[in-house]
């Protein structure tokens, strides 16, 4: 039993539960950048597990320091939606950039520049453009740059949105704070080859193989 | 020793040949001897060793005679000293500190031009406790001679004498001791830095180990000078407040800025400390919490290799993180749209499966209106608030109505446009008492 929250009603009357209960909710993963929240999380945690586990939600708290609440499988009342291709492909870029310890110097900032050549480079701009803009083939170079730059940075304010970065302004450079959370998209790779982990996880709805676009970001839309 | 020039006018205000004029002019030549260099090196270790920066004139001649016996080529003899000193203090390598021989024999300082010139021959001074702690004492010593001058009520002889020039020369120095030090530093923990990253990168089972003692090292400098820092600043800011108060008072503008320049230079010399030690600080925290992480997470660092492998083929293997989606009761559409893939979803249904059973002829009537602006006004190379449309056309529509109209609108821009550029809006927009809606901005399709 917690000290600081003996009951779940301690728990729930702490004034930063409605934040941390919102952010949970909309698939926001916290970490120790936000010191009071994080504290409060940890310090309640095994009370609010049981309180989403009610919901049919599981509460992630993960060994790399970062918690995020995890829609449960058919019957949860909470909605639960998957990230968009394009989201997916910046995440996963993002989650190497993470792992390289070269970026850890400037504390993961990174310049946004950076992560676009880190993602052309892994996909290929060919790929990219098409994977982007949904075109085979751009209409001119440059209508295929910006059009890979804007969803680039449609795609990081999504991220952002989520807790798995933060963007701030350094010199007047569009920068990207690169957050513990990103391990969340290397997770399928952790152990054994791969894809196989990432069918385990789709089993337990960590994660969803294929894209189903018809059916993107959105699987319960009644659900509060 | 005349004393150097007062600050020089802005580079702007000088012309290049002016400014050559005046370097020529000034006559000023400096002739250092390999002999000469090693009295100065005796000198400033012998500062370090006794902990002060100043020297009264039989300490001269006794670091002379020392250096002699290690050299070998001054030439002993208290006459060739005093020569020695005479020509260091012509070169400004020396300094005399009571102004005009009050003591007798001197006091003597190094000067930044013998310090800088040490630096490039011997290699960057040190910044510790000690070295700090020695230069701090020096200026709170004469902070507290010039705040006692300062008290006396005297003519501008004796300001100039005993209190500004003590300020622009001696204090001025001595701080910039410390600044030239902090470069130092700095440069020393860049280096540091580029050793830890080289060590993260050969051999992560061994690097927090060996990446400990690094960190450990620099941390520990920067909390000393932070701590000597500490003791010392309240002291230092008195007495400079004190100076600048009875400048003032007396009608010395000039000195009393000289003292608020200082206090600023201490302050970020004060400033400087404090932030390199929180941001070394959290740089081994980083470190540390990366070497943790990574070796638990990827040891043989397969996990980074198959990560770039599913990046590279993610067109053929897709799949996606699933997240929670339940906090956003305002919205009428999810974030993660992709616009192009999800036309087929946002099919109407009249299109689909006919006209829908609760459709009433009002509502089908304002919809195709509201949906011809929309593709007028997109077809025309226009951008189009939903929000705002609605806001506009249907203004004196029932609530329940314009909900209706407003869901059918979004739709009607998903599936007949879905090469627009769609920016959900960052706050939801009022569309009447009770309804807020997640505003669409759709501009036209690239082509």
């Amino acid at each position: 039993m917690d000290r600081l929250y003996p009951t779940l009603a301690d728990a729930l009357a702490d004034e930063l539960f409605p934040e941390v209960d919102t952010l949970l909710r909309r698939g926001v993963h916290l970490d120790e950048t936000d010191a009071r929240r994080w504290h409060f999380l940890n310090a309640a945690e095994e009370h609010l597990a049981a309180f989403y586990a009610r919901y049919g939600a599981r509460l992630v708290r993960a060994a790399e320091g970062y918690a995020y609440l995890l829609p449960g499988e058919s019957g949860a009342l909470f909605a639960r939606r998957h990230l968009a291709r394009e989201d997916m492909l910046v995440g996963l870029v993002l989650a190497l950039l993470r792992m390289d310890p070269h970026h850890l110097q400037r504390l993961w900032l990174l310049d946004e520049d950076t992560v676009l050549l880190a993602l052309q480079n892994a996909v290929g701009r060919g790929a990219l453009a098409e994977v982007l803009s949904g075109r085979k083939r751009a209409v001119d170079e440059e209508t295929g740059n910006r059009e890979i730059r804007e969803a680039v940075g449609r795609a990081l304010s999504r991220l952002a949105r989520l807790g798995f970065i933060d963007r701030e302004t350094r010199e007047r450079v569009p920068c990207v704070r690169l957050r513990k959370a990103l391990y969340r998209f290397a997770e399928p790779f952790r152990d054994g080859a791969g894809q196989l982990d990432a069918a385990r996880l789709a089993a337990r709805g960590v994660v969803m193989l294929g894209q189903d676009d018809a059916d993107s970001g959105d699987d319960a839309d009644d659900a509060a | 020793m005349s004393p150097p020039p007062a600050s020089p006018p802005p580079a702007a205000a000088v012309s290049v040949p002016l400014r050559v004029q005046q370097a020529y002019a000034s006559g000023f030549r400096l002739e250092v001897t390999p002999e000469d260099l090693a009295f100065l090196a005796g000198l400033a270790l012998t500062g370090e060793i006794d902990a002060t920066t100043e020297f009264d004139l039989a300490t001269l001649m006794q670091v002379h005679r020392s250096v002699d016996e290690v050299v070998g080529a001054l030439g002993g003899g208290g006459e060739r000293a005093e020569r020695a000193v005479g020509r260091l203090i012509e070169q400004r390598l020396l300094t005399r500190l009571d102004f005009g021989g009050i003591r007798h024999g001197g006091t003597y300082t190094l000067s930044a031009l013998a310090r800088a010139l040490l630096e490039h021959a011997l290699g960057p001074e040190r910044l510790d406790r000690q070295s700090l702690a020695v230069v701090l004492g020096s200026v709170l010593a004469h902070l507290t001679e010039i705040e006692a001058a300062a008290r006396h009520d005297a003519d501008p002889a004796h300001w100039e004498a005993q209190v500004e020039a003590p300020l622009r020369l001696v204090v001025h120095e001595l701080i910039g001791a410390i600044e030239r030090r902090q470069h130092a530093l700095d440069a020393e923990q860049r280096d540091t830095r580029q050793a830890i990253q080289a060590l993260l990168d050969a051999d992560w089972d061994s690097a927090l180990e060996r990446c400990g003692p690094l960190l450990n090292a620099a941390a520990g400098t920067l909390r000393e000078l932070r701590e000597a820092m500490f003791e010392q600043t309240s002291l230092l800011n008195e007495r400079l407040e004190a100076i600048e108060s009875a400048a003032l008072a007396g009608g010395h503008a000039a000195v009393a800025a000289r003292a608020a320049g200082l206090l600023l230079r201490l302050g970020t010399v004060a400033q400087w400390c404090q932030s390199r030690f929180e941001r070394w600080g959290e740089y081994t925290r980083t470190v540390n919490e990366f070497i943790r992480t990574q070796v638990r997470f990827d040891r043989e660092r397969s996990v980074a290799a198959r990560l770039a492998e599913a990046l590279r083929s993610y067109a053929d293997a897709p799949w996606a993180l699933v997240v929670n989606d339940a906090g956003q009761l305002l919205r009428l559409r999810p974030e993660a749209v992709d616009p192009a893939a999800d036309a087929h979803a946002a099919t109407l249904p009249d299109e689909a499966e006919g006209a829908p059973a609760h459709a009433d002829a009002a509502l089908d009537a304002r919809h195709a209106a509201l949906a011809a602006a929309l593709d007028a006004t997109l077809a025309g190379g226009g951008s189009v608030s939903l929000a705002g449309l609605l806001a506009a056309s249907a203004a004196d529509t029932p609530l329940d109505l314009r909900y209706a109209l407003y869901a059918r609108l979004f739709a009607h821009a998903l599936a007949r446009h879905p090469q627009a550029a769609h920016e959900p809006a960052a706050a939801p927009v009022a569309l009447g008492a009770r309804l807020q809606v997640e505003d669409l901005q759709l501009t036209p399709e690239a082509r």
